[in-house]
C-alpha cells in the first residue's frame, strides 16, 4: 500500500494529547507512523479537522434480529433504495441496497464510511445466531466489526449461578465467546427476558428469583462482572439493566451499578433508564429525569462507564433482546411486533417506533440523553450512541453532535418540544455547557476505542491503525460532521472529496480465552438434554 | 474431515426444514452406505452421494471455463434477465448469484415466491410471534398442529423439536402436555391427539376470528370443542401452534396465515405462545435470510432499476409464462424447482449451476454439474426457525457451487455488469 | 394556477410504472421536467422512458393534474401522494392512490386492483385524502387505511376494506367476497349489496346521521349520484370484525 502523508490539517486527537494542533498524519502499510518518504502521495487538509475513524460502541448492525427487522420493513426499504456507489477499484464490488431505519448490510457499510465511522460493535448476539452475525458481517463492507454475546438470561449460566459454581460459569463464558467468535459479554434485561419466556412478565426488582432462589438478577449481574473482569476480557461486562423505557426506573438503575460497585462495568444505553417516577419524586407512574441523579454516581466512580443511547426525533425501530420490553410497547403503540423466543439463551423483539417532538414521553427521553452527555464530568466514560437504530439511526449522529456543541441551536429546539415533563429538569433551567471537537473527538471515537480496549483504534499515533477522517470546516456543525471530505480506512481513501471511492473487507474483532476443557463433558449432556442443536454444531465459526 | 471410509458425525440433512444436524454418516469409497438416524425422508435426500460431473452447452460436452464464458456473455446480452436461487445451495454460494442478479439489474427470485409467499406477507404486514424450535420443547405444556401432520412431511419434527420430546417444563415429553389436532377438511392432525376440533376449509379463518375474539374476551365461541379449545389455550402456559407454511390441499392465503400470526399474538398477553410455520428444506429459509440482509426483501426483488425494489405479488412462474424474462441463471438443484417454474423453465434459455444439472431433460442451454451442499461442499444452511447450521464436507465431488457461482461473478464484474 | 394536462398519445400495450404522476411532487417542476420524469414499461423494465414520450404535456408547476386517455395499463398513480388534486378522465389500472397522505383523486371510468392500497408488507395503507372512483374497482380497495374517504361508485372486487384501521369507504355497488375481513375501527358503506363476514354481529337498523353528510359530500364535490332513499334512508348496522377489535362498521343500506 503506499504511504500517504495528510498534510497541514487541524488534529484532534485525544488519546495522544492532541487537541487542534496542525500537524502532518503519516501513513504507511495500513498504520499510522512518524514519518513517510517525501515521495509520498500528499493530501492537503489544509484548514480541515482531522480525527481519527469513528468507533461505534453500541449498534445493532449484524444479528438474527436485525434481520428479522429487516424482513418486517419492506415499506421503509422501497422508500430508500440505494444504487450502487461508483466506486473506483471493481474488485470491491459495488452493490445496491436498500436504507430505512434498518438497512441492508452493503448500505450499512457504505453508510457508516460515509459518516467517518470505521469501527462499529453490534451490541447484542444470541450465540445460536453467532453465525448469522459473520455471514451479515461479511457482507457489510467498510469497518472493522465485532460483537457481544448475550449472557444474561442463558439458561447454562443461570444453572452455574443457582450451584454457586463460579468458576464453571467463567469457563462457560470463555467457552462461548471462542466458539462463537464474539468479543465482550452482553446483558440484556437480567432473569427478565427468562421470566418472559418461562410464562411470566418480567423481573421488577434486583432480588427477584428467577427459577432458582439462588438466582436473582443481582446475582446475574455479579457474575458476569466478575467473570468478565476475572478473564481479562477488554471490555468489561456490557449491562443493559432491568425495566427498560419504565417510568421511574431508575431506582433498579443506580441498585446495579451498586451492585458491581468496585468492578468494571459498561452500562449501555443509560437515557432508557435514567426515568423518574413523577416531577419532584411525585406520583407512581408518572415520568420525569432522574438523569441528574445517575450522572452524578457515574461521574464519581470512575469504574463504571457509559454510552448515553440518546433519542432523536423520527423514525426509529425498536430491536432487542429484550422481548418483555416489546410486548408492553406493542400494546402501548398498537405497531406491528415481532417476538422470537431464543432458546435457552435470549429473546428477541421488535416494534416499529417513531419519537415525536409533540409527544411528551419522546421529548423527555430526549432530554435525559441530552442532561447525560451535558452533566457528565468525564468524556472518556460517557460515550455517544443513539442505540441504533432503537432511539434513532447512526445517521442521526452528527445532528445529535450538533446538539451538544451549539447551546443556541440546542435551546431553539427546546421550544419546539412538548416540555409537560420537563418541568424543574436541569435542561429546562439551562444547561449552558457546549462540547467542544476535542470533546466530540473523546466521545465518539477515542473513548469508545479505549473502553473497548481496541489499542490500535480511536487515536492517530504511530501503530495505530490508519483510521482517518478529515472533515471540512463549516458554521453548521451537523452538515460538517454529517459529509467528511476524506475516510482513509487501515490506510486506504475509501471517501475522497465526500463521495465513497473505495470499500474493503473490514476486519473482525474476536477473542479466544482460556479454559478449562471440562466444561465441554458438561455441556455435552446439557445440550442433549435441552438443545435444538448438536454441541459440534453450535456456535459458529469459533 | 473427510475419509475414504468411516462414520462422519454430526452431519446435516437438508431434506426437509427440520434441518437435523445429527446424521451419523457411513462413507466408504466415496459413496454414502448409510444416513444413521435420518428419517426416509433424509436417507432420500442423501442417496448414495453419487451425482454427475459434467459441463454441457447445448447438450455437448464443453469446460468449465466455456461455460463460465458463454453464460458471462448471455448475461451481458439478455434484455431481461432472471436469477432463480433454487435450493440445495449454501449461503456461501449463494451470496454470489445474489451479486449476479444485482450486477446484470435481473429479476431474482426463489421458491419462496411460488410456495410460502403468503406467510412472509402476512409476517411483514402483521410481525411474528415465533420460537426457535428448541424453545417448543423446552416450554409448551400445549401443542396446537394445525391442519397438519408432521410426519408426512416433517417426519422427525416431533421427536426432535416438538410433542415427543422431554425438556425443562415438560420432563416427560409427549405425558407432559395437551396435543390438540385442529382438522381442516382434508388436511387432519396428528391421529394420536388429546383433542381434536374438525373445520370445513370455508369455515377456518372465521374460526380463527372467533377463537382471537374469544381470547380477548369480546365474544363468547360458539360450540363445546371451540369453547373447550379456548379454555385450553388461555389456560396453557405457553402453546406451541403449528402449521404447514407449504402448499398443499388448501388454500394459503394470506388471510389465512395472518390469522394465525394474529391469534399466536393475542395469546401472548394472557399467556405464552409461538406460531410454527413447517418449511420445506434444501436451505429454502437460507436464501430468503440472505435476500433479507442483501437486499431488505425476502424474495422478489427485482433490480431492474439499478437498485432492489421488492414485487411480492407477481410470482416467478407468474413471471416466467407471461413471457417477460428472457434467460435464467438458475443456481442449486433443479430438482428443488416448484412445479409450475420448471414448467416456464421450459420456455426460455437457461443456465443451470447446481447438482445434477445435466440430467434434466430436456437439457438446458448450459448445464454446470456441482457438488451437494451438505456433501461435496460445506457452508451454512438455516433451519425453518431461521437457526444457521454448518454444513459440513462428507468427501470431495464434482467443483462446488460456490466456485462456478464467484467465477462467474467475477466474470460479470469484469464485464462491468449492466451499470 | 393552471391545471397540468397529460394526455395519453397512444395506448398503452404494456403495464406501465405511472407511479412518478403524483401532484405535490408536479408543483415545482417545469414542463420540461415533467416530459422528462422516467417511467417504466413491461416492455423494456432495465431503460425508462420519459413521461413526455407517452404522454402531451401541457402546464407546469402545479398540483392540480389531469389525465385524459385510457391508462388500464397505466398503474401506480398519485402513489403516496401528500396533496394536491389528480383527476383521470378515464381508466386507471393497479395500486392507484397507494398509501395516499392527503389530497384528493378523482376517476371518471374503472380503476384495477389494490385501489388505494397498502406498499407490500406495510400495516397501513391510505392515511388521509379521499379518493373517488365512479365506475368499478377490482379487488383489494383500501386496505389497511387508517384515515381517509375511499368511494367505489360501481362493484368492488373481493376483500374491499380488509383490515382497516379506521376511514370510510363507500361502495356504491356489489361487493366481493371477503369485504369488510379484519377491520378494526371505520366505515364501510354499501348501497349495494352485501353479506357481512361471520365476525360482524347486527347491532341495529337506523339512519346514520354521518351517511347524509358523506354521501352529500360525495355528491356536490365528485359528482357522485345517490337517490334520496339512500342519503336519508335506513341502514342496518353490522358491527366487527370481531377478531380484531370489533369497533368496525359495515352499514347495509336496507333497500325496501
Amino acid at each position: 500500500m503506499t504511504p500517504l502523508r495528510i498534510t497541514g490539517g487541524t488534529v484532534y486527537d485525544p488519546a495522544n494529547g492532541v487537541d487542534g494542533k496542525v500537524q502532518d498524519i503519516c501513513i504507511e502499510d495500513g498504520k499510522i507512523v512518524n514519518s513517510v518518504p517525501q515521495s509520498a502521495r500528499r493530501l492537503d487538509a489544509s484548514g480541515m479537522v482531522v480525527m481519527p475513524g469513528g468507533v461505534d460502541i453500541h449498534s445493532h448492525i449484524a444479528s438474527s434480529a436485525c434481520n428479522q427487522a429487516r424482513r418486517l420493513l419492506p415499506e421503509e426499504h422501497l422508500r430508500d433504495p440505494v444504487p450502487a456507489p461508483r466506486l473506483l477499484e471493481r474488485q470491491d464490488g459495488p452493490r445496491s441496497g436498500t436504507g430505512g431505519t434498518v438497512p441492508s448490510t452493503f448500505t450499512t457499510g457504505y453508510r457508516y464510511a460515509g459518516l467517518g465511522y470505521t469501527t462499529a460493535f453490534d451490541a447484542a448476539v444470541a450465540p445460536l445466531g453467532a453465525l448469522h452475525t459473520h455471514l451479515e458481517l461479511d457482507d457489510t463492507p467498510c469497518i472493522d466489526a465485532g460483537f457481544f454475546v448475550l449472557l444474561g438470561n442463558d439458561d447454562f449460566l443461570l444453572r452455574q449461578i443457582a450451584a454457586g459454581e463460579q468458576a464453571r460459569a467463567r469457563d462457560y463464558t470463555a467457552w462461548l465467546l471462542q466458539r462463537t467468535g464474539g468479543y465482550a459479554i452482553k446483558i440484556v434485561n437480567p432473569g427478565g427476558v427468562e421470566q418472559w419466556k418461562n410464562g411470566g412478565r418480567n423481573v421488577n426488582g434486583l432480588d427477584d428469583v428467577v427459577g432458582s432462589s439462588n438466582v436473582t438478577p443481582r446475582r446475574i449481574l455479579e457474575t458476569l462482572a466478575d467473570v468478565g473482569n476475572g478473564l481479562g476480557l477488554p471490555h468489561p461486562v456490557h449491562i443493559h439493566c432491568n425495566n427498560l423505557g419504565r417510568p421511574g426506573n431508575a431506582t433498579v438503575t443506580l441498585e446495579s451499578m451498586k451492585a458491581v460497585a468496585g468492578r468494571r462495568a459498561h452500562f449501555t444505553h443509560l437515557q432508557f433508564h435514567a426515568y423518574g417516577d413523577g416531577p419532584g419524586g411525585g406520583a407512581p407512574g408518572g415520568w420525569s429525569s432522574a438523569a441528574p441523579k445517575l450522572i452524578e454516581y457515574v461521574n464519581q466512580h470512575s469504574e463504571v462507564s457509559v454510552d448515553v443511547g440518546q433519542v432523536m426525533f423520527g423514525a426509529a425501530t425498536t430491536v432487542t433482546a429484550d422481548s418483555a420490553v416489546e410486548y408492553l410497547l406493542h400494546a402501548s403503540s398498537g405497531r406491528k411486533w415481532v417476538n422470537v423466543d431464543i432458546e435457552l439463551e435470549s429473546g428477541c423483539g421488535i416494534v416499529p417506533y417513531s419519537y415525536r417532538e409533540k409527544a411528551a414521553v419522546a421529548a423527555l427521553q430526549w432530554a435525559v440523553g441530552l442532561e447525560l452527555f451535558l452533566l457528565s464530568a468525564d468524556p472518556w466514560r460517557v460515550v455517544l450512541s443513539t442505540d441504533h437504530p432503537n432511539g434513532g439511526t447512526f445517521l442521526s449522529y452528527p445532528e445529535l453532535i450538533r446538539l451538544l456543541m451549539d447551546r443556541t441551536y440546542r435551546d431553539e429546539k427546546l421550544k419546539t418540544i412538548n416540555l409537560r415533563l420537563l418541568a424543574g429538569s436541569a435542561l429546562l433551567d439551562g444547561l449552558a455547557r457546549e462540547y467542544t471537537l476535542n470533546e466530540i473527538a473523546i466521545i465518539t471515537r477515542a473513548a469508545p476505542a479505549r473502553l473497548l480496549g481496541l489499542g490500535a483504534k480511536g487515536h492517530l499515533g504511530p501503530g495505530a491503525d490508519a483510521d482517518v477522517t478529515v472533515y471540512s470546516r463549516n458554521d453548521d456543525i451537523a452538515a460538517m460532521f454529517a459529509t467528511p471530505r476524506y475516510v482513509v480506512k487501515a490506510g486506504q481513501l475509501i471517501v475522497e472529496e465526500g463521495q465513497l471511492r473505495r470499500a474493503p473487507a473490514g476486519a473482525r474483532f474476536s477473542l479466544a480465552p482460556q479454559y478449562d476443557q471440562s466444561i465441554e463433558g458438561h455441556l455435552k449432556r446439557h445440550f442433549e438434554q435441552y438443545s435444538s442443536v448438536s454441541l459440534a454444531n453450535y456456535g459458529g465459526r469459533g | 474431515m473427510t475419509k475414504d471410509k468411516g462414520t462422519l458425525p454430526f452431519r446435516t440433512c437438508l431434506g426437509c426444514g427440520c434441518t437435523c444436524d445429527d446424521i451419523a454418516l457411513e462413507v466408504a469409497g466415496g459413496r454414502i452406505t448409510e444416513a444413521g438416524n435420518a428419517c426416509d425422508l433424509g436417507r432420500a435426500w442423501f442417496g448414495d452421494g453419487v451425482v454427475p460431473t459434467k459441463v454441457l452447452i447445448g447438450g455437448k460436452t464443453a469446460t468449465l471455463e466455456e461455460a463460465v464464458d458463454r453464460a458471462a456473455a448471455l448475461l451481458a446480452a439478455a434484455k431481461n434477465p432472471m436469477v432463480y436461487l433454487a435450493g440445495d445451495l449454501t449461503i456461501e454460494a449463494a451470496r454470489h448469484g445474489l451479486s449476479i442478479a444485482d450486477r446484470v439489474r435481473a429479476r431474482l427470485d426463489s421458491p419462496a415466491s411460488d410456495t410460502v409467499v403468503a406467510g412472509l406477507v402476512a409476517q411483514q404486514t402483521r410481525g411474528r410471534a415465533a420460537a426457535t424450535l428448541g424453545e417448543l420443547f423446552n416450554r409448551a405444556d400445549v401443542v396446537v398442529f394445525w391442519a397438519v401432520d408432521p410426519a408426512e412431511r416433517y417426519p422427525r419434527f416431533r421427536e426432535r423439536y416438538s410433542a415427543d420430546r422431554k425438556g425443562l417444563a415438560a420432563p416427560e415429553g409427549r405425558a407432559s402436555r395437551t396435543l390438540i389436532a385442529v382438522d381442516v377438511g382434508p388436511s387432519k392432525g396428528p391421529k394420536d391427539a388429546d383433542h381434536r376440533v374438525s373445520l370445513t376449509p370455508e369455515q377456518e379463518i372465521a374460526v380463527l376470528g372467533a377463537i382471537r375474539a374469544a381470547v380477548a374476551g369480546r365474544q363468547q365461541p360458539e360450540g363445546r370443542s371451540l369453547a373447550d379449545l379456548v379454555d385450553r389455550l388461555k389456560k396453557a402456559k405457553y402453546t406451541s401452534l403449528v402449521y404447514d407454511a407449504e402448499p398443499s390441499g388448501l388454500t394459503r392465503s394470506q388471510v389465512r396465515v395472518e390469522a394465525l400470526v394474529a391469534l399466536t399474538q393475542a395469546l401472548n398477553g394472557p399467556s405464552r405462545a409461538a406460531l410454527t410455520a413447517l418449511r420445506a428444506g434444501n436451505n429454502r429459509s437460507g436464501i430468503e435470510a440472505l435476500s433479507t440482509w442483501q437486499t431488505g426483501f425476502p424474495f422478489a426483488v427485482d433490480f431492474s432499476r439499478g437498485f432492489p425494489r421488492y414485487l411480492p405479488e407477481e410470482s416467478a412462474s407468474q413471471l416466467l409464462q407471461s413471457g417477460g424474462i428472457d434467460l435464467v441463471l438458475l443456481a442449486g438443484s433443479p430438482a428443488t424447482v416448484p412445479e409450475a417454474v420448471r414448467v416456464g423453465l421450459g420456455s426460455v434459455q437457461v443456465i443451470a449451476v447446481g447438482p445434477r444439472a445435466s440430467e434434466v431433460s430436456p437439457g438446458f442451454h448450459i448445464a454446470v454439474d456441482t457438488g451437494v451442499a451438505g456433501i461435496h461442499e460445506e457452508g451454512t444452511a438455516y433451519r425453518m426457525d431461521d437457526v444457521p447450521i454448518p454444513l459440513r464436507l462428507a468427501f470431495s465431488g464434482p467443483p462446488a457451487a460456490r466456485e462456478v457461482l464467484q467465477t462467474l461473478n467475477l466474470r460479470v464484474l469484469a464485464n462491468g455488469g449492466s451499470r | 394556477m393552471a391545471d397540468i394536462v397529460l394526455t395519453l398519445k397512444t395506448a398503452l400495450t404494456h403495464a406501465t410504472d405511472l407511479s412518478c404522476v403524483v401532484p405535490d411532487r408536479f408543483a415545482e417542476l417545469s414542463n420540461l421536467d415533467l416530459g422528462n420524469l422516467p417511467v417504466w414499461s413491461a416492455a423494456a423494465p432495465r431503460s425508462p422512458l420519459r413521461l413526455g414520450d407517452l404522454f402531451a404535456i401541457e402546464g407546469e408547476r402545479s398540483s392540480s393534474v389531469r389525465v385524459k386517455g385510457d391508462c388500464r395499463l397505466g398503474d401506480g398513480l398519485g402513489r403516496e401522494m401528500r396533496g394536491g388534486r389528480l383527476d383521470i378522465e378515464g381508466n386507471v389500472g393497479s395500486h392507484c392512490g397507494t398509501a395516499l397522505q392527503n389530497g384528493t383523486i378523482r376517476v371518471t371510468g374503472d380503476a384495477g386492483d389494490h385501489l388505494a392500497g397498502a406498499l407490500p408488507g406495510a400495516s397501513r395503507g391510505v392515511v388521509g385524502g379521499e379518493i373517488v372512483v365512479l365506475g368499478s374497482a377490482g379487488a383489494w380497495v383500501a386496505e389497511r387505511m387508517r384515515r381517509g374517504l375511499v368511494y367505489v361508485g360501481g362493484s368492488t372486487g373481493e376483500f374491499a376494506g380488509r383490515g382497516m384501521i379506521a376511514g370510510t369507504l363507500v361502495v356504491g355497488g356489489q361487493t366481493g367476497a371477503g369485504t369488510g375481513q379484519g377491520i378494526k375501527r371505520g366505515s364501510l358503506v354499501s348501497l349495494g349489496s352485501i353479506k357481512p363476514l361471520d365476525g360482524f354481529r347486527l347491532a341495529c337498523t337506523y339512519r346514520p346521521p354521518h351517511v347524509p353528510l358523506i354521501l352529500t359530500r360525495l355528491k356536490m364535490a365528485f359528482g357522485a349520484r345517490f337517490t334520496e332513499a339512500q342519503v336519508h334512508g335506513l341502514y342496518r348496522r353490522h358491527s366487527g370484525d370481531l377478531a380484531e377489535l370489533g369497533k368496525g362498521e359495515i352499514l347495509e343500506w336496507c333497500t325496501a
